[in-house]
């Protein structure tokens, strides 16, 4: 039997084009420009953390616990979106190696995860920009820092 | 089957990048007047989101690879702004560090003590 023009090896023929030099061409820069932002993105990520915890020790407890619970999820959600970059990045790096359609498709599940993250950890900046304004005036107003707005 | 397959997740993807590149246009706008800086760099990553997200529907329409390399294009551009912002707020902040050194030092030694507290 004669497999040559069949459907299976046309749609394989087609699964192949789908890497073609165009994608293949912007691959390389792609996972450079993408593991780099993921290196600077870990390096702002944890320095924001480092300044968050050390803002949160100066005011009292029960005043911080909503500003921590929604910080942690802010912090736990950038921390995936991280690490969704490096593996998207990594999946690229081998795809410039292999051209395989099937690491190529890895890639963009990574890609889709961490746009999905970035859009979670948009809401959660929100809901913390909310949550922080109504705590840190609630704590002015109850005679935090000498009571500078009573 | 992979044809397909790697058509319904960049698509999927490029709708989870709109929906950002949405809020990112909507929060540069917002902040436009309390800090320009920010605010434009927000929407310099929303209009390249946008055109990434654009760019990966189209694939799924037409199914060019065409359209699949200029999303990886946008995003690459999209990446590249990211990391100039990065890298100069590392350098402000290290430039106010330098400039406040006293300043760090007292709140480095406040914040050690908070900690042992």
């Amino acid at each position: 039997m004669n497999y040559e023009n069949s459907p299976l090896d046309e749609d394989n023929q087609q699964e192949s084009a789908e890497l073609s030099e165009d994608i293949l061409l912007q691959i390389p820069s792609n996972a450079f420009w993408t593991r780099l932002y993921a290196i600077f993105y870990l390096i702002i990520n944890l320095l924001s953390f480092g300044l968050a915890f050390f803002i949160l020790l100066q005011i009292p407890f029960k005043i911080s616990v909503g500003i921590m619970i929604a910080g942690a999820a802010f912090a736990a959600l950038s921390l995936w979106a991280n690490m969704s970059l490096f593996s998207y990045s990594s999946k690229l790096y081998k795809v410039v190696k292999t051209a395989d359609i099937d690491i190529f498709i890895e890639a963009m599940e990574q890609r889709k995860l961490y746009w999905q993250i970035c859009v979670w950890c948009f809401i959660t900046t929100v809901i913390l920009v909310v949550i922080a304004f109504f705590f840190i005036l609630a704590f002015l107003m109850s005679g935090g820092f000498a009571g500078g707005l009573r | 089957m992979q044809s397909s397959k790697l058509r319904q997740v960049v698509s999927s993807g490029g709708t989870w990048q709109l929906t950002f590149a949405i809020l990112s246009l909507i929060a540069g706008a917002l902040s436009i007047s309390s800090n320009a800086i920010t605010a434009l760099v927000s929407v310099a990553l929303g209009i390249f989101a946008l055109l990434s997200a654009l760019a990966a529907r189209k694939y799924e329409d037409m199914g060019s690879s065409t359209h699949l390399a200029d999303s990886l294009k946008y995003e690459k551009i999209y990446f590249i702004i990211a990391v100039v912002y990065y890298v100069l707020i590392l350098l402000a902040v290290a430039f106010f560090a330098i400039l406040y050194r006293d300043a760090v030092n007292l709140w480095w030694a406040s914040f050690i003590e908070a900690v042992n507290r």
